[in-house]
């Protein structure tokens, strides 16, 4: 059952760190997104 | 006879009803749309950052501010949902990516988010309150200005708790009451506590600055490390008997994420006013998103900083954890009174913001419940109107008895509160990431923008961004379900209890639901339309457009039929069902605008016709605001004239008025049409909706004529025409209006309007003009003169 729980909560580790990695990289690429809409420049175009 | 409208399929005997699908909104500005956001959002500031702490410790500041900076990519998340579907939401994305019974569940959650914003935001309020109160006492009684009785056994204070719960209870009962009697939504509202909260913010924010330079013995918060982190036992939650928090070091600082996630709750409503914000929208949605998120980080996350690098430790959390700012008034440079100054500021900007949101947790659950009970997965037993003011009044008996339940619970415990809410926030979250992920594989229809970064391998992009933003959320969701007993306890038992009876709503309404179709379908065709067209309606240009809600009241479609030969004018009735704000998580379909409700209005709408002998014609809109699909409707369908009947909360003059003001806002082109209000005993009121030519008193007719007599009698001025003279006076009354001559002109307008034959103010934007007794309308075409 500890061995189990140890699996569990590693599992969660890596999944929040992991993400956290990746979502710092969302704030930094959509931050460079949101000062070129703040400034008025948008690529923003329909995409399939 | 009949009461079969004009273009209708001659081998039908059904009524043809036109369904107009779009939802005919008054948009709004992004700084407007970021308004009512962070009137969500920045509530949280003030208790986010006390309950954080008592979680975890003095470090709690750091992960509040690791949370706001994570909230700029949970936003992402929800702009991208935005772009897919306007009509966005956790309901519709998790139905359209996991199906009926998953959306279900995260309605539920979603309920208990909104459910719980309502007694947290409250209490929170009340803390604020009654902590002023007591710091005024004490005050007082240090000062001697306590009557003797009072200051008797030293200064008398009040229990924080009770106090804030009654009032609290007392807000929720307000509010309940003003959402039975229909509340008016409004974006101005929202815009005018974002200024005081803004004009707040930088008040206390400047004047922390300067007390951080001026005081030397203040320091940063430790940093968020595990050493530095230190949960109680009622923050470890189930664990708390475990040695797991201390085997697991990094999983410590998760619980701590955990523990601060409150502090981006009302994410959720970006979603609802997306449908709202105008064009260019997925522009103006992350314009509005931008300003959100810099402007929670920078209050909630700034504020939670200085509040501990401010306030000392021997009394943050003692005195100060339910109202943090509060405290921090009270730490800060200068004398005593500005202090007492700011902070009686705070409490008031804090009670406008806090008292907003248990507004805004009763209009959003009430929103949901209609939208679910609309999609077949609430029996219509709900959504039954109040007699006299037509609101589901059983929906927000509901919604209120269950927070009265939740406040008495808590008994006035913020910390209580602001853990079970984290449940409702993060779960909601968690579905609509998840719901997201799995669309980017699923959907296959346009999206205006995507989370970045993706990356394109053997030809199939993988969504890292969007995968990342989902594992944090899933990550945190399922830590704080061991470490936050109370939020599972209850967030399940809540869930469940919803969950359950949308499921059984389900089955009950299918059942119904089979025969009612057939009922309906042999009564009723409906015709799906995109939006309102004249062609579809099967209406000529100068029609009279009436507008129905209530059917015991229809006397004014009675009224009008009896005076209108439908040969020559046709007549077509309206219903517009209001959708808000927040049931913007749902989408609409034809059969859920068009419900029993709107079924019994139109089966006594077409009785009413059949008896008069005339022809009708039949039409339901969804709308934001019922005045603008009026104007909207009629200016789509070229109408002359509008019929209304009296309402029962307003006047005539009134309701023209609120019907002037949305065709002032409506985009152009517009037309002029009349507004036709008749009252139960058969009067009616007229008014000239838009610009339009005045009635003329015949003495300033003879006035024209006789300045027109003496004009041409000049020599070179044969030729001059009446209108010329009226050209030229008003020429004149526009230049001396505009010049120095304004205060004067202003006098005698005054003077006229006391004085003069119409003795009541025009109604303005609407002019009025009332007919005793009622005439028939004509069908002018009205336009400027």
């Amino acid at each position: 059952m500890e061995f189990l729980i140890s699996i569990g909560i590693r599992i969660l580790e890596v999944l929040f760190f992991a993400g956290f990695i990746g979502a710092a990289i969302v704030i930094l690429i959509t931050g460079v997104e949101d000062i070129e809409t703040a400034l008025g420049h948008d690529e923003t175009e329909p995409q399939p | 006879m009949s009461s079969t409208p004009i273009g209708n399929s001659p081998n039908s005997d059904r009524v043809r009803i036109v369904v107009a699908t779009s939802v005919m909104l008054t948009f709004i500005s992004y700084w407007r749309a970021a308004a009512v956001i962070l009137n969500d959002l920045g509530s949280s500031a003030f208790y986010a950052g006390g309950i954080a702490e008592q979680a975890i410790g003095k470090s709690a500041p750091w992960l509040i501010i690791a949370v706001m900076l994570f909230s700029f990519a949970v936003r992402a998340v929800y702009v991208e949902s935005c772009s897919m579907f306007v009509r966005g939401g956790v309901y519709r994305i998790v139905k359209e990516a996991l199906g009926g019974t998953l959306a279900k569940i995260a309605v539920s959650a979603l309920m208990f988010d909104y459910v719980l914003t309502g007694p947290i935001s409250g209490v929170a309020a009340g803390q604020y309150v009654v902590g002023l109160l007591n710091e005024l006492l004490k005050f007082a009684f240090s000062h001697s200005l306590l009557p003797n009785f009072l200051a008797a056994h030293g200064a008398p204070q009040l229990n924080v708790n009770f106090f804030s719960m009654l009032l609290c209870a007392a807000m929720t009962i307000y509010y309940w009451w003003e959402n039975i009697k229909g509340i008016e939504e409004s974006t101005d509202k929202a815009l005018k506590i974002m200024y005081i909260t803004t004009v707040m913010v930088v008040m206390v924010l400047g004047w922390s600055v300067i007390t951080v330079i001026v005081r030397p013995d203040v320091h940063l918060p430790p940093l968020p490390k595990p050493s530095n982190l230190h949960f109680t036992p009622e923050s470890l939650g189930f664990l708390k008997n475990s040695n797991i928090p201390s085997l697991f070091a990094f999983f410590g600082i998760m619980m701590a994420f955990g523990h601060s996630v409150l502090a981006m709750s009302g994410e959720e409503t970006l979603a609802q006013v997306y449908r709202e914000i105008a064009s260019p929208k997925l522009r103006n949605l992350k314009k509005a998103a931008l300003i959100v998120a810099i402007y929670s980080f920078t209050f909630t996350g700034l504020v939670s900083l200085l509040a501990v690098m401010l306030i000392p430790d021997a009394v943050r959390v003692p005195q100060y954890k339910d109202n943090l700012i509060a405290g921090l008034a009270m730490y800060l440079v200068g004398p005593m009174a500005l202090r007492i100054l700011l902070r009686v500021f705070v409490v008031i900007v804090g009670f406008l913001i806090l008292s907003g949101a248990i507004n805004t947790a009763i209009v959003g659950s009430n929103g949901v419940l209609n939208r679910v009970s609309e999609d077949g997965v609430l029996t219509e037993w709900f959504r039954k109107p109040q007699k006299r003011y037509g609101t589901s009044y059983r929906i927000l008996n509901l919604v209120v008895g269950m927070q009265l339940a939740i406040i008495f619970a808590s008994r006035g415990n913020v910390y209580t509160l602001g853990e079970a809410y984290a449940f409702g926030v993060m779960w909601s979250f968690v579905f609509n990431s998840l719901a997201m992920l799995v669309l980017r594989f699923k959907y296959k229809g346009e999206r205006g923008w995507k989370v970045p970064p993706n990356i394109t391998i053997f030809g199939k992009e993988i969504p890292i961004g969007l995968a990342s933003v989902c594992m944090v959320l899933l990550a945190t969701a399922t830590t704080n379900l061991f470490t936050k007993s109370v939020a599972t306890v209850s967030g399940i038992i809540f869930t469940g209890v919803f969950f359950g009876l949308f499921a059984v709503s389900e089955q009950v309404n299918k059942r119904k639901f089979a025969s009612a179709e057939a009922q309906m379908k042999e009564q009723f065709q409906l015709l799906h339309r995109e939006d309102v067209q004249r062609e579809s309606v099967g209406a000529r240009a100068g029609n009279v457009l009436v507008a129905v809600r209530d059917y015991n009241t229809l006397f004014h479609l009675k009224w009008i039929l009896e005076r209108t030969d439908t040969r020559e004018q046709d007549v077509v009735v309206m219903s517009a069902r209001v959708t808000r704000f927040a049931s913007a998580g749902v989408d609409l379909s034809m059969e859920q605008i068009f419900s029993d409700y709107e079924q019994t209005l139109f089966t006594r709408a077409v009785t009413v016709a059949e008896k008069v002998g005339k022809h009708i014609s039949l039409l339901v809109v969804p709308a934001r605001d019922v005045w603008s699909a009026i104007v909207q409707t009629a200016n789509a369908l070229e109408t002359s004239s509008v019929v209304a009947g009296l309402s029962s909360r307003m006047t005539s003059q009134e309701q023209a008025f609120q019907l002037g003001r949305a065709w002032e806002a409506a985009p152009e082109p517009k037309r002029q049409f009349l507004l036709q209000i008749v009252k139960p005993d058969g009067m009616v009121d007229t008014f000239a909706i838009g610009p339009h030519t005045p009635r003329m008193k015949p003495e300033d007719v003879s006035l024209v004529h006789r300045l027109w007599l003496a004009t041409t009698k000049e020599r070179g001025l044969d030729s001059v025409h009446h209108h010329d003279i009226v050209t030229l006076a008003l020429t004149r009354y526009a230049r001396d209006y505009a010049g120095h001559d304004r205060e004067e002109i202003l006098r005698e307008l005054r003077k006229l309007e006391r004085g003069g034959p119409r003795g009541q103010g025009d109604a303005s934007p609407a002019d009025r003009d009332k007919e005793h007794p009622p005439e028939p309308p004509s069908p002018p075409v009205l336009g400027p003169s």
